[in-house]
């Protein structure tokens, strides 16, 4: 059986010198053709992705430094990602930060009734950990603790490292001392973060007992934060009107009413919407 | 059908003697046990707690060295025959082009399948010993990515009678490595965009193979339960139909090379 498709001639023999040069020629416009497709895409993805609104970022970049701060700050990146992977078992969510003050993130997966893939987009929340797939899976949050050690290491000026991997050790009480050693290392790091000294009050307060010691550090929130008035951030002035809170809750549970009301007043000045102070002046400066 | 499945059979196995004769495999191989070591450098200086981290990490250096194996692999079966005019004699035989792609392509995707369960075996007796083992989506892990080796070969070979071996094995990694990427692209910017646009990203989508779905890395790393037969057989059903569509676009193109 000698098949049609395969000739000796064709194969071997003939060199066809004239043709082949031009099919060379040819054969490179294509490729270039072919690359230059696939890096035009590239942008028309990133400007896609830019319109959706996702392009943002996670964490902050420095703005000068060198290659090995650089490196630092992604390798901090990288382990933050992490953090987020572990606690959500590997269902992948988005930064949307400036949308909402407490809402930063949101599934990357679509919801099936906005989902133009159909069967395709059914499949991959089979496929992939999606937050509307058929399982709801959680991991412990003990499992991001190394990644925690790891991160502040890696970038010790990363402020929701510390704040965030404090929560975590401090969850509803059980690693107190450890989560209070965590904080202290990142005011060591960060001395002007209001949100570091907000919540070591908060902890010292709540969880440690320690009235002399919260004073200290909720004070100090609010003296940076009243330097830095001008510039704070959304995060920044949570802390801010949590360090009034904080500082007249503990005045008026240690028995200071007097100057619970006066840290209440102090704050009403600078939140005059704020219930939790309101409340504390209502009340006296009484529990 | 007999001669030509017997051709298929013989075209196999010489493929397959000259990859363990060129020693691809080894180098894939040696780079896995250096990315273990270093991961076993991780645990010895004290996090043992990175145990997702680990398993995630162990499965990428899987992914990758069985990918960009599986890539090389495929992208010098041809090329490299014609360069050098061993394939002169075979088609002088009475053996179709079809025939010897087909057989290519098989010893391809054995090979391929030889180096993944070696690397995937590895793996999964290394991360065991350390008390970090897998559960049982990991076999399903196997299997998937097994078929998306398939449509890879497939792929890469098509690709491999179009350009250069260079801008082959360029083309296939990115295409390869970077489908979760394209395609989440086209997912999340599709709400965003106009109509128009919204229409062609919608055909490129379904036009596109989708190998993430044959991807069930982060599932077996976060230890999910295992998916359904159904879901099984219709991704085996998607990554069969992907691989004979670009088989029958390579046939098609190496039946009219003049070589």
């Amino acid at each position: 059986m000698v098949s049609q498709d395969v000739s000796l001639a064709e194969a071997g023999a003939s060199p066809r010198p004239s043709g082949r040069a031009g099919a060379l020629r040819w054969r490179r416009v294509r490729e270039t053709a072919y690359l230059a497709a696939l890096l035009a895409a590239l942008p028309l993805l990133g400007a896609l992705l830019e319109g959706a609104g996702l392009g943002a970022s996670t964490t902050p970049a420095t703005e000068s430094g060198g290659l090995g701060e650089h490196l630092r700050v992604l390798t901090g990146q990288f382990l933050w990602l992490r953090i987020h992977d572990t606690m959500h078992a590997g269902v992948r969510y988005l930064s949307t930060e400036g949308e909402h003050d407490h809402d930063h993130e949101r599934a990357a997966a679509v919801a099936p009734k906005d989902d133009f893939r159909g069967w395709l987009g059914d499949l991959e929340r089979q496929v992939q950990p999606s937050a509307y797939g058929p399982h709801q899976y959680a991991k412990d949050p003990d499992e991001t603790l190394p990644f925690y050690w790891l991160l502040v290491r890696a970038n010790p000026h990363f402020v929701p490292g510390y704040l965030s991997g404090a929560t975590t050790l401090c969850r509803t009480g059980k690693r107190v001392p450890e989560a209070i050693a965590f904080l202290q290392e990142g005011a060591r790091q960060n001395p002007d973060s209001i949100q570091i000294q907000m919540m070591l009050g908060h902890y010292q307060l709540y969880y440690a007992h320690r009235y002399d010691l919260s004073q200290l550090h909720l004070r100090r929130a609010l003296r940076l934060a009243a330097r830095q008035a001008d510039s704070l951030n959304a995060d920044e002035r949570d802390a801010y009107r949590n360090a009034f809170r904080w500082l007249a809750l503990g005045h008026s549970k240690y028995g200071h009413p007097q100057a619970a009301v006066a840290v209440a007043e102090r704050g009403r000045r600078v939140f005059p919407d704020d219930g939790v102070l309101q409340r504390v002046l209502e009340r006296g400066g009484t529990l | 059908m007999r001669t030509r499945l017997n051709h298929i059979r013989v075209i196999t196995a010489a493929a397959l003697r000259e990859s363990v004769r060129r020693k691809d495999l080894y180098v894939a191989l040696l780079l896995a046990a250096f990315a273990m070591g270093v991961e076993l450098a991780f645990i010895r200086i004290g996090l043992p707690g990175l145990t997702t981290l680990l398993r995630d990490m162990t499965l990428t250096v899987v992914n990758i060295l069985a990918t960009m194996g599986c890539i090389i692999l495929a992208a010098r079966q041809l090329p490299e025959e014609i360069s050098r005019r061993t394939l002169y004699p075979l088609l002088a035989r009475p053996i179709r082009r079809t025939d010897v792609l087909l057989g290519k392509f098989l010893a391809v995707w054995l090979l391929s399948g030889l180096l993944l369960g070696a690397l995937a075996g590895g793996a999964w007796l290394y991360l065991r010993t350390l008390g970090m083992g897998y559960g049982p989506i990991f076999w399903q892990y196997v299997l998937l990515r097994l078929l998306s080796f398939g449509v890879i070969s497939a792929l890469v070979m098509t690709l491999s009678l179009l350009t250069t071996p260079g801008a082959t094995i360029l083309l296939g990694a990115m295409l390869t490595l970077g489908a979760t990427f394209f395609a989440q692209s086209i997912v999340l910017g599709y709400p965003a965009s106009g109509r128009g646009l919204q229409f062609v990203l919608q055909w490129i989508y379904y036009a596109a193979p989708h190998l993430d779905l044959l991807d069930l890395s982060r599932k077996t790393a976060y230890n999910w339960p295992p998916l359904s037969a159904g879901v099984i057989l219709t991704l085996a059903g998607y990554a069969l139909a992907y691989a004979g569509v670009f088989l029958a676009w390579g046939a098609a193109r190496f039946r009219k090379m003049a070589i």
